[in-house]
Formats: C-alpha cells, sequence, structure tokens
C-alpha cells in the first residue's frame, strides 16, 4: 500500500488530463492505496467551478470527483491565486471581496496555498501529474 | 526534505505557465522544498536577457529568476542541446545556471521525489 | 528510473524527437490520451522502443480511440496496472 499526490494542470475540456486523474484517484482507492490529496494548479482549477453545466447526455466530471471525493474523504485542494486568476472563487474570497453571494468553488473543493502542496507531497510515497 | 523538480518548456508569452512556475518555485522553496528548476525546450527562451514582455504589457516574470538564491534555490539546470537549437550563447541568458548534456541532465532528473511540468 | 507519460500525439507535438532524448534504457514509457496514436505507427513505436524495452499504453486510451496496434512488443495496460506502473518507477514525469 502506497500514498500518492495526485495533481492536476490540465483543464477539464481542453484535454482529457482531469479525467485520467480521476480514474487513477478512482483505481488508487479500489486497490488498497491512499491518496494524500488532489492539488489542482493552473488551469486544472478550472474544474473546481461550480457552476459548469453539461448536456445532460455529456460527461459531467465535476460530480464525480465531488462524490469520489466525499465518499473517500479525500481532499480537493484548489490553488487559491491559479483559482483566482480564472476566476474560481471560494466564499472565504467572496466575502474579503465585499461581494458574498458571488462564490463558484464549493466544499468538497478547498481553497489553499502552495504549502498544502508540500505538506502532500511530504506525506506521500509518489506524486503523479494529470 | 523532499526535493521537487519543476521543467519549464514553453517560451515566455506562450502561457501563463512561466509566471505560475515562478509562484511555484518560490512557494515550493519557503515551505522547505528543495527545489531544482529545469529549462527545456522553448522553456529556455525564459532565460533571454533581452526580453520586454513590457512592449505587450505583460508583468516581466523572468526578473524573478534573480530572486531564486534568496530562496535557497540554487540548482537551476539548462539543456544544453535546447540552446544551440536555438541559437542562443549563455551570455544572453538572465541568471547564473548550470547548462547540462542530455545524460546529466536525465540523470538529475531521476534523483527527483517529485515532478512537474509547466506547460 | 522514471516513467515517463506521455500525453500529447507524436504526429502533433513538435518536440516529440526531443521528448526522445530525456529517455533512457533503464526507464519506462506510458503512453497516454492521445499519445496512444503512436501505437498505429511502426515508425513511432520503433522510435519509442529504440530507447528502451519498457513501453506500455494505457489500454483504454487505445480502445476509446479505435487504435490497432501495430507491434505487440508494447505492453497494453489498464488503469490498475497504471497505478502499479507508477510505483515500480522511482518518479513520473508527465510529458
Amino acid at each position: 500500500m502506497a500514498r500518492f499526490s495526485i495533481i492536476v494542470t490540465s483543464a477539464s475540456l481542453d484535454s482529457q488530463g482531469c479525467y485520467s486523474a480521476y480514474r487513477f484517484t478512482q483505481t488508487a482507492i479500489t486497490n488498497g492505496h491512499q491518496i494524500s490529496g488532489v492539488f489542482f494548479y493552473q488551469s486544472g482549477v478550472n474544474i473546481a467551478n461550480t457552476f459548469q453545466t453539461m448536456l445532460s447526455d455529456e460527461l459531467a466530471l465535476y460530480p464525480k470527483w465531488v462524490d469520489l471525493a466525499n465518499e473517500h474523504k479525500i481532499p480537493l485542494q484548489v490553488c487559491v491565486t491559479a483559482a483566482n486568476r480564472r476566476g474560481i472563487i471560494s466564499e472565504q474570497d467572496a466575502i474579503q471581496n465585499d461581494t458574498p453571494e458571488l462564490f463558484n468553488l464549493k466544499p468538497p473543493f478547498q481553497s489553499v496555498g502552495i504549502g498544502e502542496l508540500v505538506s502532500m507531497l511530504n506525506e506521500s510515497d509518489r506524486s503523479i501529474q494529470f | 526534505m523532499k526535493s521537487l523538480a519543476i521543467i519549464n518548456q514553453q517560451g515566455p508569452l506562450h502561457s501563463n505557465a512561466g509566471q505560475e512556475s515562478v509562484d511555484l518555485v518560490l512557494a515550493a522553496a519557503s515551505f522547505g522544498q528543495d527545489v531544482s528548476v529545469f529549462f527545456i525546450d522553448d522553456g529556455v527562451f525564459q532565460l533571454l536577457k533581452m526580453q520586454k514582455p513590457d512592449v505587450l504589457e505583460h508583468k516581466h516574470f523572468a526578473k524573478s529568476f534573480g530572486a531564486f538564491e534568496f530562496y535557497d534555490v540554487e540548482n537551476i539546470y539548462v539543456c544544453q542541446r535546447s540552446l544551440t537549437l536555438r541559437n542562443i550563447e549563455s551570455n544572453q541568458l538572465n541568471v547564473a545556471c548550470q547548462i547540462l548534456s542530455d545524460t546529466e541532465l536525465n540523470a538529475k532528473l531521476a534523483n527527483a521525489h517529485n515532478i512537474i511540468t509547466l506547460s | 528510473m522514471i516513467l515517463h507519460k506521455l500525453s500529447h500525439s507524436p504526429y502533433s507535438q513538435k518536440n516529440f524527437v526531443s521528448l526522445l532524448t530525456r529517455i533512457t534504457d533503464k526507464d519506462g514509457i506510458l503512453l497516454t490520451q492521445d499519445a496512444t496514436y503512436a501505437l498505429s505507427s511502426t515508425e513511432y513505436c520503433q522510435l519509442l522502443l529504440k530507447q528502451t524495452v519498457n513501453v506500455y499504453a494505457l489500454e483504454p486510451d487505445t480502445i476509446a480511440r479505435g487504435i490497432q496496434p501495430v507491434m505487440s512488443e508494447i505492453q497494453l495496460v489498464d488503469y490498475a496496472e497504471f497505478v502499479t506502473l507508477a510505483l515500480k518507477y522511482n518518479n513520473v514525469i508527465s510529458w
């Protein structure tokens, strides 16, 4: 049994990377491994936007990540700087911006700093980027 | 302490990758990671002293390379072959760095605990 | 011992040849996503196998794309084997 850090830097609709990361995470858990966390960076943060609306017959990746995280208590950590650049705003950021209603990053996604990535890497055996 | 290799593969104005690489290097180093920075392929264009991104109203993030040493990031590795292919001489570079052959560069990568590519 | 995870099509990745020079004979190559298009080209398969004999491709990604592999030396793996490969090597680079 090993501990993995998953790093997602690809945007969910620009490549298959974010889906591959989901499948890898799911499989690692099924096979008895642990996930220290999933860290979303660069355009990978786009998946955290709760306003994403897919057509009914298309792949909706957002709810898949949410279910996986809730079921297995996996931290979904979103880099706050990368997210804010791309209009992904947590409730706390919204309050600071004096627009408390305007946020699109909700739990189980968490808005964090790069320090969280470092903690995640320190406690895992292997990292893999998608 | 774990080592983190960060690989830059794109030119400075290709995307926001250069800025987000600098953010990652400085933050990871300040949280105690042993960070090394690699410039390969078009990533070596980030090292050109002559670049003037302000002409396009872009932030000159490459100026931050000079701050790496204050964060104890002293391992800055550049691919010799990528420089040669792009007609770049070492005196055109904006930061003190080690220019490595493929064999040397691959050996450095093989030693890193974790590797993140920015593209 | 690095596992090089490729995800871009060799037909469109301009630095594909440059990428090959980063791979030593002890390393492994895992073709994923559009990189699996290499499987239907003898030329690309041979270029990969020249660097290392440890070349793998993620089977669900090939099936999803309708790719017919031309060389049996490249081993098809599922997600469970992908997880095992990521642990077998010392680290993973995603190109």
